[in-house]
């Protein structure tokens, strides 16, 4: 079978003088038996990044007020963010798609930004990150990252119509910002502050599970208990 | 092997809901039955089961190493052709399987015969590892059972170590679990493998199947973020009829079962498996429904739809004569016949023996009771030991 799926090896080469036992030594449970599956939430982390120093700001007028940059600096900025965002702003098939993702609120109708998004639902321009005095990072446009099941595990409190500061932001590739509350600095992994999203990304969902609720429908039992998928 | 008729515990459905087991119960129904037991000698389970299954399992995979480099079997298998890239580049990178289950008409008298092997969305995971290990453990306690039995059980060891073996092997810290949120068996079997992960040492999110994304060629989950490994209680062949099958072979996600999977949790399989070993002592001749040669069976067999799952649209024929038949909505793919071998009954129960694979062995024993010829989603679930 080459190097497909490999027979694991730690079978017991002790020789032992009383009968081996059958089963497990001990079984224990962390989740199952506790608090439920509805504990899960665990970040994705990637410790061999390096990270980087960067500004967020809402508007070119917070950029100009803090005065890390020079007010031509904030103008450009925010300026070719918003060129940017025109041309690599994430495209949602629907309207519903978009708000699961960047909350309600948060996206407006394709034709708004580009024609050639129309038909289209793209987030709003929440903010925009730029590189501090002395940083040659560039302007990148910011959505607010507002994902329906994040916006519930945090009460719902956050995230709504006024731009997902509760959870940040995000940018077109994807990548989560999160901004220290009433502070403009961020740290971002480099390979996210240096590598702006160059093209817009088309999200598709749905596109699992679509023949398994078809089956169950049309069999009722006989598809496993309650319509699942197991055997 | 014996079937022991016993009092059920007052207090299981407490033990239950302290365990987390709350499909103990179906339509009203119990699914778990501990009103009685199953006893197997020592040698029945090692000699008659366990190795019989790791012979059967490495049978298996020497016919997936041929299937996925032979488009005729993969066309037999009514694979679409649009996924055989990905199931042979699984294969061909050594992309590591977790679990499976090997059904086994076995009575304790002659060799097991493999009836099918699911080998891709398999149940009864959590009850056969956790509750029936419980129930052990509590006979014994309570000296209900006799001092020293034992379960073929090392199921829950064997599925942490796999995962953190598949995390090494597929160099990911994170494996994603996805299912209908909504089937409560299917739910609660993903809960306990993620649970299973998380003592592997890695992070185990849930995600409903359709709320999985597709971003450019990735797979991602609700948040947008890609999915580096997923878990998926899903079939194969569904994934494939879906609208993002297409985009598996493209996605660098890695899955658990891995696509190489759909060629052994068919049922086509028993035809190939009989054209390879004929005569194996632990196999039934089988054939394809269009293959002249299904003659030789006779007027007695089973007819069995390739894509189908808790028995449903299988038919049962004794001497020219239907003995049993299920409903359902399989059987549009085709069919194979396979030589009858009927369940043994113990007190006029049918009983299914189900032997666990985890990683490439033997693992463990699952036993379900049915009233009829035929094991369906209505089957209890009764538990074993092995006699000191």
């Amino acid at each position: 079978m080459g190097d497909a799926p490999g027979r694991d090896p730690g079978k017991d080469a002790e020789a032992e003088s009383v009968r081996r036992m059958k089963r497990s030594a001990t079984i224990s449970l962390v989740l199952v038996a506790g608090a439920g599956a509805a504990a899960f939430g665990l970040a994705r982390l990637d410790p061999s990044q390096r990270e980087e120093d960067a500004l967020v700001y809402g508007t070119v007028g917070a950029c100009i007020a803090e005065g890390r940059r020079k007010p031509e600096d904030c103008t450009a900025a925010e300026a070719a963010a918003r060129r940017a965002y025109a041309a690599t702003a994430p495209r949602y098939e629907t309207l519903a798609d978009c708000e699961r993702h960047h909350g309600r609120g948060g996206c407006v109708p394709g034709a708004t930004v580009t024609a050639e998004a129309q038909d289209r639902s793209l987030p709003a321009m929440a903010a925009f990150m730029l590189g501090p005095e002395g940083q040659d990072l560039p302007a990148q446009p910011l959505y607010a990252h507002a994902p329906e099941e994040e916006r519930e595990a945090q009460g719902g409190a956050h995230g709504g119509s006024h731009g997902g500061h509760g959870l940040g932001y995000c940018t077109g590739t994807g990548a989560r910002i999160v901004p220290v509350s009433g502070s403009s600095r961020v740290h971002v992994p480099s390979t996210v502050a240096r590598a702006p999203a160059t093209a817009p990304r088309l999200i598709a969902r749905g596109g699992f599970g679509g023949t398994g609720r078809a089956v169950a429908a049309a069999g009722g039992h006989g598809t496993g208990h309650a319509g699942g998928s197991g055997g | 092997m014996r079937r022991v008729a016993t009092p059920e515990r007052p207090d299981w459905r407490t033990h239950a809901a302290r365990a987390g087991f709350h499909f103990h119960s179906f339509d009203g129904a119990p699914y778990w039955d501990e009103s009685a037991y199953y006893a197997f000698g020592l040698a029945e389970i090692e000699e008659e089961i366990e190795a019989p299954s790791r012979a059967l399992h490495d049978l298996c995979l020497a016919f997936a190493a041929r299937a996925v480099e032979d488009e005729r079997i993969l066309a037999s298998l009514r694979i679409p052709e649009h996924a055989w890239d990905a199931i042979r580049a699984s294969w061909r990178r050594g992309d590591p399987a977790l679990y499976g289950r090997l059904d086994l008409s076995y009575g304790g008298t002659g060799p097991a015969k493999l009836l099918e092997y699911n080998a891709d969305t398999p149940t009864a995971l959590y009850e056969s590892a956790v509750f029936q290990w419980l129930w052990l453990e509590d006979g014994l306690a309570r000296g209900r059972l006799p001092a020293g039995s034992d379960q073929f059980n090392a199921l829950h060891e064997r599925l942490v170590a796999r995962l953190a073996a598949i995390g090494r092997r597929l160099g990911t810290s994170s494996l994603a679990f996805a299912s209908f949120p909504d089937a409560p068996e299917d739910r609660g079997t993903v809960a306990y493998l993620q649970d299973c992960a998380l003592q592997a040492g890695l992070a185990a999110p849930f995600l409903p199947v359709e709320a999985i994304g597709l971003d450019g060629d990735r797979f991602v989950d609700e948040a947008g973020s890609p999915i580096d490994a997923l878990f998926k209680l899903y079939p194969w062949e569904w994934i494939f009829a879906d609208p993002f099958g297409r985009a598996v072979g493209a996605a660098p996600t890695r899955f658990i079962e891995p696509p190489w999977k759909a060629v052994l949790s068919n049922k086509g399989l028993l035809a190939h498996l009989w054209a390879m070993a004929p005569g194996h002592p632990n196999l039934l001749p089988a054939y394809f429904e269009e293959d002249p040669d299904k003659a030789a069976l006779g007027a007695s067999f089973v007819k069995k739809p390739l894509y189908a799952r808790e028995g449903a649209n299988v038919l049962i024929v004794e001497d020219g004569a239907v003995a049993a038949r299920a409903e359902g909505p399989y059987g549009a793919e085709g069919f194979v016949r396979q030589g009858l071998a009927p369940l043994p009954r113990f007190e006029g129960r049918h009983v299914l023996v189900g032997s666990w694979i985890v990683g490439d062995e033997p693992a463990g024993l699952c036993l379900r009771e049915a009233d009829g010829l035929i094991t369906t989603d209505r089957a209890r679930f009764v538990p074993h030991v092995i006699d000191p």
